[in-house]
């Protein structure tokens, strides 16, 4: 079978670049100031709260699944000023 | 060889940065058909007034397993250790943190050593927060004869990048997105050794120990939101929603769709967790099956028509089960308990207790296909018990 070339393969990257140029591009939108952060500063939208959780649920599924990753986040939301 | 067990250490790069300052100690629970693992787990994160960020973890996992992919040569149950410390050391600086990391695995046919380096930096008055992220890691394998002797067969050399971008969109939504990239070895078996060294597969009706190609080049893109909705209801002040989805797509051919749908509600001092959790992935261009269990009618196995890099004339074979066709599902029920109510005991103790919290969880995996046949489903459940430092 003939080998797709290495550029043609890149399906998430182009994901990521257009997701990321509009997350990005939103950033000149919104402006949410600490004291509106109330709800932003709970436990349920931090997303490194459950860290040592999730370290267990990517050690299972990866060894039970084929693929691994994605789970990078920048854990915004945490309310601190 | 437990090569899956490694292939963690890389993740939650950039999750140490929000979250509090506490010791957690939790007990993870993983049962199905073959395998047990019982992982008890200590992990501490402290801020100091300087900015300066200090973290630790260490945990245990307990395996017993009769399972050929984990590791067994007989029928009989056997029980494997496995050792994991890592550090962590970051800095503040202005809207800039930077935090380094370092992880080390050991069992008794399998070392890992990971180092990591991430930067966040806080943009427009902290709507906006980019991370960037490189990890190496460098594995040793050993095939054991018995227990006091093994044979190295081979090293892994892995190096991962990750972009997240985490954008606040309102006062109640967030936008987290990410890319990661990854090379899992260079081309030799002492740099890309991903096979399982006990497990064999059906080559022309001989068994044959498996082989799969020294390179793989992995990409991953995840998206998801945060979002609260206020209820203005006393018992129940808000509910918070966390959809997610992942895609994935390597060089070996294999692609996966991963959606999760995580809920919270508070009640009281407890807050509820539903989690749900959908995956589908197809096979890797090399496997082989008949009438759904790996074989190969060929001496040679078969090519890997979508590898990059690896060009081999013998081609290859695998009897993994996640490395075929088939789909699984995940439900998770979890219970946090906050201690809020020691206050009322006029002492000390009571007082530091009050801001700590107790986690309990289960959950159950569900799979389908030859993932199922190998595998079955699995029970999961977790206690942890975190204090303030």
């Amino acid at each position: 079978m003939r080998r797709r070339p290495f550029y043609r393969n890149i399906l998430p990257m182009k994901m990521a670049v257009l997701c990321f140029a509009l997350a990005s591009g939103l950033s000149g939108c919104v402006r949410v100031k600490p004291y509106q952060r109330e709800y932003l500063s709970q436990r349920a939208m931090d997303a490194a709260a459950e860290k040592v959780e999730d370290r267990f649920k990517q050690h299972w599924q990866g060894s039970r699944e084929g693929s691994e990753g994605g789970f990078g986040s920048a854990g915004g939301g945490c309310g601190c000023n | 060889m437990r090569l899956v067990l490694s292939i963690f250490l890389f993740a939650s790069l950039f999750s140490s940065v929000a979250s509090a300052d506490e010791i957690v100690f939790r007990g993870n629970y993983w049962r199905d058909r073959n395998t047990r693992v019982i992982q008890p787990e200590a992990d501490l994160q402290k801020e100091l007034p300087t900015g300066t960020m200090v973290g630790a973890h260490y945990l245990l996992d307990t395996i017993t397993s009769a399972s050929v992919a984990a590791g067994a040569v007989r029928d009989q149950p056997f029980t494997e250790l496995r050792n994991e410390v890592g550090f962590r050391l970051g800095q503040r600086i202005g809207p800039a943190t930077l935090v380094g990391r370092y992880s080390y695995s050991s069992e008794s046919d399998y070392w890992a050593h990971t180092a990591g380096l991430s930067l966040l930096v806080d943009l427009f008055h902290k709507n906006s927060t980019l991370g960037l992220s490189a990890t190496y890691g460098h594995d040793d394998v050993g095939l054991r004869m018995d227990a006091k002797t093994f044979n190295p067969v081979g090293g892994l050399q892995t190096i991962h990048f990750i972009l997240s971008w985490s954008q606040v969109l309102t006062t109640k939504l967030l936008l987290n997105v990410s890319y990661e990239l990854g090379e899992s070895g260079f081309g030799s078996a002492s740099n890309g050794y991903q096979n399982n060294p006990y497990r064999t597969v059906s080559l022309g009706g001989t068994p044959s120990r498996e082989t799969t190609p020294f390179e793989r080049f992995r990409q991953a893109f995840s998206a998801g939101f945060n979002w609260i909705v206020p209820t203005r209801a006393q018992l129940v002040p808000w509910i918070s929603f966390r959809p997610s989805y992942r895609f994935y797509f390597d060089d070996w051919g294999l692609r996966s769709h991963a959606a999760e749908l995580r809920m919270y509600f508070p009640v009281g001092v407890f807050e509820f967790r539903l989690t749900g959790r959908y995956y589908h992935q197809n096979s890797v261009s090399f496997w082989n099956d008949v009438d759904g269990t790996p074989s190969y009618s060929g001496s040679h196995g078969k090519s890997c028509s979508t590898c990059y890099f690896t060009k081999s004339s013998l081609g290859f074979y695998t009897s993994d089960p996640k490395l075929g066709i088939f789909s699984s599902e995940f439900l998770d029920f979890r219970v946090l308990i906050h201690l809020t109510g020691l206050r009322r005991f006029n002492s000390r103790l009571a007082h530091y207790l009050s801001a700590s919290y107790i986690e309990l969880s289960y959950g159950h995996y569900f799979n389908d296909r030859y993932a199922h046949t190998a595998f079955g489903d699995a029970d999961l459940a977790g206690l942890a018990f975190a204090f303030p430092l």
